[in-house]
């Protein structure tokens, strides 16, 4: 590439090497343009045609992406599409050596799901909403409910505020009020306790030392994760559309 | 605001408002949207807060996007956070004059808001799932179909399969095996007629020379839209944190 462009130019230039070479128009959800602070309208695609007659609208498999298989299952998904994953395998260790039942083990290994392969915002809401059709309710429940209980403690089981949020939001952070109102209905719920666990094992779980694999804990999964036949994405649950999003973030429509 | 300060004075002052409280906050992108963009790196809160010392992760609103009010209302999401809204406003006034019940019009006025405010991958399910909670079933269950329905002529109730879609996908494009399947059993659903005709009234419905607002179907809204006390997104439904990701996308977790 030639030194003397513009690092705009150069951006522009790079942009339209890669859509010649795929052929394929990309148009971001408003979301994702959103979490840029991007409030513009939309590109046009019809006109982006017109300047390329080859170009065709993404609609199948991202060539940009790994392939995933026909029949994607859970473990797929943490190769193929979820980020880094030891945070959540650290958890599930811990969780496996307090002598926690394996659902429990499941809902740790799981509970940052949203954070790794969805959407960070409200990761609890979202990774149980993934995971609903597939698991025991009450690791649903754990879930969405570890997303509250974090910014509580519970001196009771040792669950202090965690030192690294004082860092991370500051000191003087306070969760918002639809998570305080949660807070309160979940303090009473009988599987209060399911989700505290979660954190309790969350938290202590960052150790850049130990190495865990995902080997570990397919025989878990297996009893406890009710894998579809024709693949996650394509069961035809209220989520399916989820995991397809995930799947193909960037489909056309 | 001082009222003495020019028109660019106060565009300054904001933007400079603006700066201070994004100096102060650190933005990262979900997974999702970062696999839009066929990035797979993953963002290190420790290490981004360590190289802008002083600044917290993003927990709150996003400086970046028009406030949102503290209760919101369906139509504060078409003002302040949907895109482009012409062709939906059409499509509902078409679905009007041809003498649909108003529940249909609904349907057709938010049957592409997964497109215009949310995510486009399968925007017909994320869209229903959104909605679910407020309308009918039917409207969730039309609006959930019309994604499939639109690839499918039918040509007795008067939808030939879009030209628009042969641009777009190419002429050899076929639907996904998962669509097809949908398209049969939605085929044989006593609500069948609902979706198709959303399909009917969105496919001759972009016109540049027609204008609706939104302020024609705020009474079609009021009456068929349950608009929680609570505002949307926090109302504990079990779509209220997809409402809050919209009203936040980047909130870090």
């Amino acid at each position: 590439m030639n030194d003397a462009m513009s690092l705009s130019q150069r951006a522009d230039a790079l942009e339209d090497r890669m859509s010649r070479q795929l052929d394929t128009i990309v148009i971001k959800s408003r979301l994702y343009s959103m979490a840029e602070g991007d409030m513009g309208p939309p590109p046009n695609a019809g006109a982006m045609m017109a300047q390329n007659p080859n170009a065709r609208v993404l609609m199948g498999d991202d060539p940009r992406l790994p392939k995933m298989p026909a029949k994607p299952t859970l473990v797929d998904f943490f190769h193929y599409r979820f980020g880094p994953a030891a945070h959540v395998l650290q958890s599930a260790r811990h969780a496996v050596r307090a002598g926690l039942p394996e659902k429990m083990v499941l809902a740790c290994l799981l509970h940052d799901i949203s954070t790794m392969g969805l959407i960070r915002g409200d990761h609890g809401y979202w990774g149980a909403q993934l995971v609903e059709p597939y698991v025991d309710e009450e690791v649903t429940w754990a879930i969405r409910a570890h997303q509250v209980l974090r910014f509580y403690p519970d001196e009771s089981v040792g669950y202090e505020y965690p030192a690294s949020y004082v860092k991370a939001f500051g000191a003087d952070y306070r969760p918002d009020d639809y998570v305080e109102a949660d807070y309160r209905r979940m303090r009473d719920h009988k599987w209060y306790m399911s989700g505290r666990m979660i954190t309790v094992h969350d938290i202590y779980s960052f150790d850049p030392t130990v190495e865990v694999e995902l080997e570990e804990f397919t025989d878990v999964i297996g009893r406890n994760f009710r894998q579809p036949e024709e693949g996650l994405g394509y069961d035809n649950s209220p989520v399916a559309h989820m995991w397809r999003a995930m799947i193909r973030p960037a489909k056309y429509l | 605001m001082n009222d003495n300060l020019t028109m660019a004075q106060r565009a300054e002052a904001l933007e400079h408002k603006m700066i201070r409280e994004l100096d102060e906050a650190i933005i990262v992108k979900s997974r999702l949207f970062m696999l839009a963009d066929a990035d797979f790196s993953f963002p290190n809160g420790a290490k981004l807060q360590s190289e802008k010392p002083g600044a917290k992760m993003l927990m709150g609103d996003d400086p970046r996007l028009p406030r949102m009010p503290d209760k919101p209302t369906l139509v504060d999401f078409f003002k302040l956070r949907f895109g482009p809204a012409q062709h939906l406003l059409q499509s509902a006034k078409h679905a009007l004059d041809a003498g649909l019940s108003e529940k249909m019009v609904l349907a057709c006025l938010l049957h592409d808001i997964g497109v215009i405010g949310f995510i486009r991958s399968d925007h017909g399910y994320w869209g229903a799932q959104l909605v679910e909670p407020y309308v009918d079933p039917e409207v969730t269950w039309a609006i959930r179909a019309h994604q499939a329905l639109r690839f499918y002529a039918d040509e007795a109730a008067g939808y030939p399969y879009p030209e628009q879609y042969v641009r777009y996908f190419g002429a050899d494009y076929r639907p996904d095996a998962y669509i097809q399947t949908e398209y049969e059993r939605a085929r044989k659903h006593k609500w069948y007629m609902s979706a198709r005709m959303i399909t009917v009234h969105d496919i001759y419905s972009f016109d540049p020379n027609v204008t609706a607002v939104l302020d024609e179907f705020v009474d079609i809204i009021g009456r068929n839209f349950r608009q929680p006390e609570e505002g949307l997104g926090f109302d504990d439904s079990p779509s209220a944190h997809m409402w809050r990701t919209l009203n936040r996308p980047t909130k870090y977790l």
